[in-house]
């Protein structure tokens, strides 16, 4: 992976933008993002960051790999982000200085503004991180296969061995945030977040599958449906907006009881072997998250007869495999491939039990890549 | 993406011994693909070639990314093994010597640099090299030619090499 430290501070950053920009938070899901200084947390923090300091981000926009230069024109000609696009007057660029060569050529018109020093490549290490293996020459580090670790390179090179620090930023402003009660505590959060974005902030854990805060709200999997008081139905906690005075309840033995029963059915509707399986282990290379939630939820067996109708595994594409007879229909990589990659070639076919992903016109997965999209790791 | 350029069959040979070598090829699935150094297909016709030619070639594993550690746990080698062929940039050379401290490691390419990329003209441009390649900054070749047949024009609009 490419390896890149941040090389301006926060008060630098600021000189370089105006209050009168329209911001637009550009970053890379790829190398950046294990490197500390990009992805969708770090595009979350900036914009707190900046928002209290009273500048205007408009967006956040995430791309699978910022070093295509294709793929960051595909991003800016999308109908859906057109508008977007049209109004930012500046983009930061958190991706690695090929990245940031990509935005700087496409987004002509725009101040492009870079925060990060491309140093050469290297590893993510278990126990220290990201590290630096073979830096460029001018770095004037020498190839080293056990790695240097950020600090070492920070102090060396006088960058910064992490991202922003949010205290350097003046703290978020009171004014927008309301109360709301979970589970009969009372807390203060920001007016137009969602359930679920508040429970997350507050240490609240909610079931989930469909749900990825880089990726739109589905509410898909309704595994987290909470109970909000005056409301008749169940809410999906990702797709419900807050509201002063909410009262919400995120489990008690009827919402678990309904988990339990949608955790069955999904056991029962292909072949999931969830209590042999060992893809659950948390694993950057992606984990199973429904395995995960079987685990929690104790359960042994699905108490429904199972599908045993097995579908052919698609094996076309160079780097992913897909197995219909592991997929939960979360969407998660239909979603990811259209508004990360920007490619729009996966989606549904069929319907009901018969459905499945498919890509472009149903024939292979020979393009697109979701792979740390799923929620199964299929 | 990182750009690397195989190396001569025989440069790679000349690292291998026929007699006591039990080997297994460690392969990336990333940016080594894309430029056409490695990938299923190199990975398979470099294990075919081996073989031929008389080398103890065991198994091989196709690594999504072979620079993170925690990919390198799905490599499960054979306990006679004791030389791996890595089809990986020199990040996941570093990755699996660190991680195989007590096997031969063999080199497979030589890394040039960081590349920016078009997908749909098929086209990478050389956008940060190592300073012995640096006479090649700005250079472009097709998607998976391993460095060859330079492109006569320019096809991707990107200033590099100025910041």
């Amino acid at each position: 992976m490419i390896i890149s430290l941040r090389d301006i501070s926060y008060e630098e950053l600021k000189n370089k933008l105006s209050k009168d920009d329209k911001i637009l938070l550009w970053s890379c899901n790829t190398c950046i993002k294990f490197c500390g200084v990009g992805g969708y947390d770090k595009m979350v923090l900036l914009e707190k960051m900046l928002t209290a300091d009273g500048y205007t981000v408009i967006g956040k926009e995430l791309v699978s790999i910022a070093c295509l230069y294709s793929l960051t024109e595909q991003h800016q000609q999308d109908p859906n982000k057109k508008e977007l696009f049209d109004e930012a007057t500046a983009v930061i660029s958190l991706t690695c200085e090929d990245g940031y060569e990509t935005a700087e050529a496409v987004f002509k018109d725009k101040k492009v503004i870079r925060v990060v020093k491309t140093l050469g490549v290297g590893n993510f290490s278990m126990d220290r991180g990201p590290i630096l293996t073979a830096p460029f020459e001018w770095t004037e580090l020498e190839q080293n296969d056990q790695g240097y670790s950020f600090p070492e390179v920070a102090e060396k090179l006088n960058l910064y061995p992490t991202f922003f620090d949010r205290n350097e930023a003046a703290p978020d402003s009171t004014d927008d945030l309301i109360r709301i009660t979970i589970n009969q505590k009372e807390y203060q959060v920001k007016k137009d977040i969602t359930i679920m974005q508040a429970c997350e902030q507050n240490g609240i854990k909610i079931p989930h599958l469909c749900h990825e805060s880089d990726l739109t709200p589905d509410a898909n999997c309704r595994l987290c449906l909470v109970k909000v008081k005056g409301e008749q139905e169940l809410a999906p906690a990702c797709a419900t907006t807050v509201k002063e005075g909410m009262e919400i309840t995120t489990e008690d033995e009827e919402l678990n009881h309904n988990r339990r029963i949608l955790l069955e059915l999904q056991m029962a509707s292909h072949e999931h072997n969830c209590l042999t399986c060992h893809k659950g282990n948390p694993c950057i290379a992606g984990s199973c998250e429904l395995q995960e939630l079987i685990r929690e939820f104790d359960i042994k067996e699905s108490r429904y007869e199972q599908n045993k109708e097995k579908y052919p595994i698609d094996n076309t594409s160079p780097v992913l495999s897909y197995d219909p007879n592991k997929c939960i229909l979360c969407g998660r990589c239909v979603r990811a491939c259209s508004e990360i990659a920007c490619q729009n070639n996966l989606g549904f076919i069929n319907r009901g039990a018969d459905t499945l992903v498919a890509a472009g016109a149903n024939k292979d997965f020979d393009q697109s890549i979701s792979l740390v999209h799923c929620a199964t790791g299929t | 993406m990182i750009f690397s350029n195989s190396l001569d069959y025989e440069a790679i040979t000349n690292q291998l011994d026929k007699e006591n070598d039990v080997i297994t090829i460690i392969g990336c699935n990333t940016c080594i693909r894309v430029s056409g150094a490695g990938g299923p297909d190199k990975m398979k016709a470099l294990a075919l070639q081996l073989k031929k030619d008389g080398y103890n070639v065991k198994d091989g594993f196709m690594l999504p990314i072979a620079c993170m550690e925690p990919y390198l746990a799905t490599a499960k080698l054979a306990h006679e093994v004791n030389t791996i062929v890595v089809l990986a940039c020199t990040a996941g050379v570093s990755n699996i010597k660190r991680n195989y401290p007590h096997l031969k490691v063999v080199e497979t390419v030589d890394n040039i640099g960081l590349i920016v990329a078009d997908t749909n003209k098929g086209v990478l441009k050389i956008a940060m090299p190592y300073e012995k390649h640096q006479h090649k900054l700005g250079e472009e070749y097709p998607i998976g030619s391993d460095g060859k047949n330079k492109m006569p024009k320019e096809q991707i609009p990107i200033k590099v090499g100025v910041n």
